[in-house]
């Protein structure tokens, strides 16, 4: 220790310890663990021989058409005027032609070539193997056949309901000795389901390779004595897969994934809630090296377990594709190569950062293995629900999605494997999710080894079951997260009911009206009492006097050319982000919602509609987000991170609200939860954003039902139309006047005793 | 030379709220070992780990070299060596890799890395498992890799929180020997134990912790003038007997965490 140093060169020494060392001692620990070998080696090893054995059971038997010769049968529909036995024949002379080639490559004969080469290349048998016809179809006549009579509707609504792989139009006049006309056959089917892609591409096939026969036949004899000459004519059909068809490009990324996080697990918990039990985390952090270097050497050691596994289990994935010859079945005409691996494994090493440090975060919390497995377990859980998202069949990556976690990685894997990958979305996937583990490993950070994880200062959740024996000042960070996790699901089953129970507008209002407070007012309410939490202090619950009520109030008369101008602001950011073409279907069901909202508050009486729309959701959302929530931030983290806390979740909660999921709401809800809560901080009261939120809502509503009276008199833009500039700009200036009232006013008040102990 | 000075912390939980230090002041020169004790719950721990910097006091600070816990808690780190009683070993690093490890953190090259375990393996006679894995060593072979690693960067003060717990008599033998050759190389050292004969032969002054609060502070001799009592245990006895007749004060006495 050299004795020179001065409390002065101090600060400048601090934080040089390599991260690499940190690195190094947290990889040799795991990967000496036998239980991280287990899951890197094992899995791949044994899960993935299992689950193809699995997949080849199963999705033989669920075609339903293979027979104990393990053949795939597609259902054709053949539709033609001819006879049936003109169409027999012509099946039989489509085998025929297809057994002839076969036994001729069998016996090393020379066959027919591709159409580009029919003239000059009779003699190669290089292209004999691409005349194969796919070893796993059937003979066409041992296909399940179905004759009908031509009707174009009917061919399609069959590929559409998935009654047919394939229907063919046959048509022409029936061949016979003296008639020599080419025979067009219209192949109706679909790319976007695998099967009828595939039958096709069978039929056509046999279709080349006969006419390849004929015209070779033609040539040597030199004269047109052949009855069959086939011409073929692609009808290809937009639909979507059948409902419970799963896309097997989509399933490979999710049990990668899956895989990614399996192997990510262990040694998150271990590195952390493990380090802790053992005693050893102390120890770290009584070193001179910043909690952060700290942990970004554990990231290294989880994040390359995590791609450690995603590797062995391309590799396994791979090996066993090809193994059991599943390759073509799986992937159809796109074939698994290296590059589509490469890609998927860049892919799999972001995901695995992103997720690394989303486990760090969770472990961080934990002060025992135990703990953190409870921890984590509904957060795999919850990750399946990004992945079965993904999973819908004809989502594409654009929009919010591109953006929404794990979902975006999913659907970009979808995409590389079918080989549609798109530039934008992709890059914006790839920074988004960038920004997401940038996110979580400085969340992680601040929660890493902080005193009150390390000692357990802070409250425990069991705590929450306990009921204190004196009453407590505000709601334990861990209380209103449960609260807040308990609104979720409660607000879904909420909503799904009220459409049940009725039809009528006004009782469906009323419905809203009394599931608001039941889910934001009496549950958290409910919690309140059994945890002795004063609803004064708990709340905020205090007078804000007369100026900041004024200027709360009107705000919120004042406020919605804001909004409204934020939405559009956000589609602008949509058209430039993915294109006008989603941003038009944004809009247009955004217009759609808002005009139905307008016509059920025009058929509901006016106290009904202002009791379900203003005055209950101002009261009871406040009473939750601004006071449970985040005034329990408040005793926990910065007032900022408070504010922004409470607000995104109020942002996602009126976003998921309803039966449809409303991404556009997000940003202009979350901003105006900023400024509700930013108010209730400053003013240490919730009454001010009641008002403002009562006032807002109760503007917008008024607005919609009075909307066509208002148009006549030309004192509104009809729905067409955007917000004038000049009443937005209005809006902004005086929103911003009367925040700074009440930053004026509140000013005196923080700096004489400091805001947060006047919550707290 | 290492100053607290007014060290306070309360605990918060949803439920409650604990006392853990009150008002805590004392001095340790430079070459001192200065015994922390009280009985379990009186804040001795917190007072340690608020003197390292992991964790911030409410109220007062502590100082070593002139560096402050509170501001510049690494350069007190640099100087400090802690060993608490709950501190483990990495189960899947030899005692070498440990250590190694720990003197990477602490910035030691290579050659002077090597040196130091050298030292140790000889001080604290660790040749002999210094190569295998952690989780195969005793209960005292742990502890003394654990002395070895507070050690490795060889700071000024060491910080001994209960270092002989769990140690037979010949591991605690081993650990108060340990603490004599530290005096004898000019090291000082606040140490918590409850092994008051022992800290009674090792210490130079003693502050007697009770109810979060510093009670008593000074010499062996100081303390018996003061208490009328001869030796430590009995002067521990009056604090346990004082304690349970105004338990009630707190609304928890809990472990002072």
């Amino acid at each position: 220790m050299n004795s020179a140093d001065t409390p002065e060169s101090g600060k400048r020494k601090s934080n040089r310890v390599s991260i690499w060392p940190l690195a190094l001692k947290e990889l040799r620990e795991t990967l000496r663990d036998r239980r991280t070998i287990v899951t890197l080696i094992l899995m791949p090893l044994i899960v993935y021989p299992i689950l193809s054995l699995v997949f080849r059971t199963f999705l033989f038997s669920s075609m339903g058409e293979l027979a104990e010769d393990n053949l795939i049968r597609y259902r054709i529909v053949l539709m033609s005027d001819w006879s049936e036995k003109s169409l027999t024949d012509l099946i039989a002379t489509l085998d025929g032609v297809a057994a002839f080639e076969k036994e001729a490559k069998n016996q090393g004969r020379v066959v027919p070539e591709s159409n580009s080469d029919a003239g000059a290349g009779l003699e190669n048998p290089g292209i004999q193997s691409q005349l194969n016809s796919p070893p796993v179809e059937a003979p066409l006549g041992k296909h399940e056949i179905l004759l009908k009579e031509p009707d174009r509707k009917d061919a399609e609504g069959m590929i559409q309901r998935g009654d047919a792989d394939l229907v063919v139009f046959v048509q022409g006049k029936q061949p016979t000795a003296e008639i020599l006309e080419p025979t067009e056959l219209s192949l109706f089917y679909s790319e976007d389901l695998g099967r009828s892609a595939r039958a096709a591409t069978f039929l056509t096939d046999h279709i080349d390779l006969l006419d390849r026969v004929e015209l070779q036949n033609r040539l040597i004899k030199n004269q047109l004595d052949s009855r069959l000459l086939l011409t073929k004519r692609d009808e290809v059909i937009k639909a979507d897969a059948p409902r419970g068809s799963i896309s097997f490009t989509t399933i490979i990324p999710l049990v990668l994934v899956l895989m990614t996080i399996t192997g990510a697990v262990y040694p998150a918990i271990d590195l952390t809630a493990g380090e802790r039990e053992r005693g050893t985390l102390e120890t770290l952090i009584a070193t001179p090296v910043s909690r952060i270097r700290i942990l970004v050497g554990k990231l290294i050691a989880v994040l390359t377990v995590a791609v450690l596994t995603a590797s062995l289990n391309i590799i396994g994935m791979m090996s066993t594709v090809w193994a059991f010859q599943l390759d073509k079945l799986l992937m159809g005409d796109t074939p698994l190569t290296f590059a589509i691996f490469g890609k998927l494994f860049g892919l799999l090493i972001l995901f695995a950062t992103f997720f690394s440090a989303l486990l760090l975060v969770v472990t961080s919390f934990a002060r025992s293995f135990k703990e953190a497995q409870a921890y984590l377990i509904p957060i795999i859980l919850l990750s399946f629900a990004p992945g079965l998202i993904a999973m819908t069949p004809g989502l594409q990556l654009e929009g919010p999605l591109a953006v929404c976690p794990m979902v975006n990685i999913l659907l970009l894997a979808r995409d590389l494997l079918e080989g549609n990958a798109q530039l934008l979305p992709a890059a914006i996937a790839i920074f988004s999710t960038i920004v997401y583990a940038a996110a979580a490993i400085g969340l992680a950070a601040t929660i890493f080894g902080a005193d009150s994880i390390l000692y357990g200062s802070q409250g425990s959740w069991r705590e929450m079951l306990v009921r204190p024996a004196e009453s407590i000042e505000v709601a334990a960070p861990a209380t209103s997260m449960l609260v807040l996790a308990l609104l979720l699901p409660v607000n879904f089953v909420l909503i799904a009911l009220m459409g049940k129970i009725s039809d009528s507008v006004d009782r469906q209002l009323l419905l809203s009206a009394v599931f608001t407070t039941l889910s934001f007012f009496l549950l958290p309410l409910l919690v309140a009492w059994h945890q002795k939490i004063r609803l004064g202090s708990g709340f905020g619950i205090r007078w804000p006097g007369p100026t900041t009520l004024i200027a709360a109030i009107l705000l919120g008369l004042v406020m919605w050319p804001t909004v409204m101008s934020m939405i559009s602001l956000f589609h602008t950011l949509i058209d430039f982000v993915s294109g006008s073409e989603v941003s038009e279907r944004w809009q247009q069901r955004l217009v759609k919602f808002s005009a139905e909202q307008a016509e059920r508050f025009r058929q509901a009486p006016l106290p009904i509609v202002v009791l379900a729309m203003s005055i209950v959701p101002a009261i009871c959302e406040e009473w939750f987000f601004r006071g449970m929530l985040q005034r329990s931030l408040l005793n926990y983290a910065r007032p900022v991170g408070a504010i922004i806390g409470s607000a995104v979740a109020f942002g996602a909660f009126h976003t998921l609200s309803g039966s449809v999921v409303a991404f556009d709401r997000l940003i202009p809800t979350a901003l105006m939860g900023g400024i509700l809560g930013w108010i209730a901080w400053r003013t240490g009261s919730i009454l001010p954003g009641i008002a403002l939120h009562m006032f807002h809502n109760a503007t917008i509503a008024l607005l919609a039902r009075y909307s066509p009276q208002l148009e006549l008199l030309e004192w509104f833009p009809d729905s067409n139309e955007s917000i004038p500039g000049s009443w937005t700009l209005t809006s902004v200036v005086a929103t911003i006047a009367l925040l700074a009232m009440i930053y004026a006013v509140t000013r005196k008040r923080q700096s004489s005793i400091g805001i947060q102990k006047s919550i707290v | 030379m290492i100053v607290v000075e007014n060290l306070c912390k309360r605990f918060r939980t949803s439920v409650t709220s604990v006392v853990a230090v009150d008002h805590v002041s004392f001095t340790v020169a430079d070459g001192e070992v200065y015994g922390l004790l009280g009985p379990n719950g009186a804040g001795k721990t917190t007072t340690m780990r608020m003197i390292l910097g992991l964790i911030p006091p409410d109220q007062g600070h502590a100082e070593i070299e002139g560096y402050r816990s509170d501001s510049q808690p690494d350069e007190i780190k640099r100087r400090v060596g802690f060993v608490s009683a709950s501190a483990g070993v990495y189960q899947w690093l030899t005692g070498r890799e440990m250590l190694t490890f720990f003197a990477n953190v602490y910035g030691l090259g290579e050659t002077k890395c090597n040196q130091r375990i050298e030292q140790l393996c000889h001080l604290l006679e660790l040749g002999s498992f210094i190569e295998r894995r952690c989780s195969t060593l005793s209960t005292g072979q742990k502890q003394r890799i654990n002395l070895a690693r507070a050690m490795v960067h060889d700071p000024p003060l060491m910080i001994l929180d209960e270092p002989t717990l769990g140690l037979d008599v010949v591991g605690s033998q081993t650990v108060f020997n340990w603490i004599d050759s530290l005096k004898s190389e000019g090291k000082s050292v606040i140490l918590c134990t409850h092994q008051l004969e022992q800290a009674q032969r090792v210490c130079d002054r003693f502050g007697l912790l009770h109810h979060a609060k510093m009670i008593r502070e000074g010499t062996l001799g100081e303390l018996q003038q003061a208490t009328g009592r001869v030796d430590l245990v009995e002067m521990f006895i009056d604090l346990l007997k004082a304690r349970n007749e105004t338990i009630p004060v707190h609304a928890s006495s809990g472990d002072g965490q």
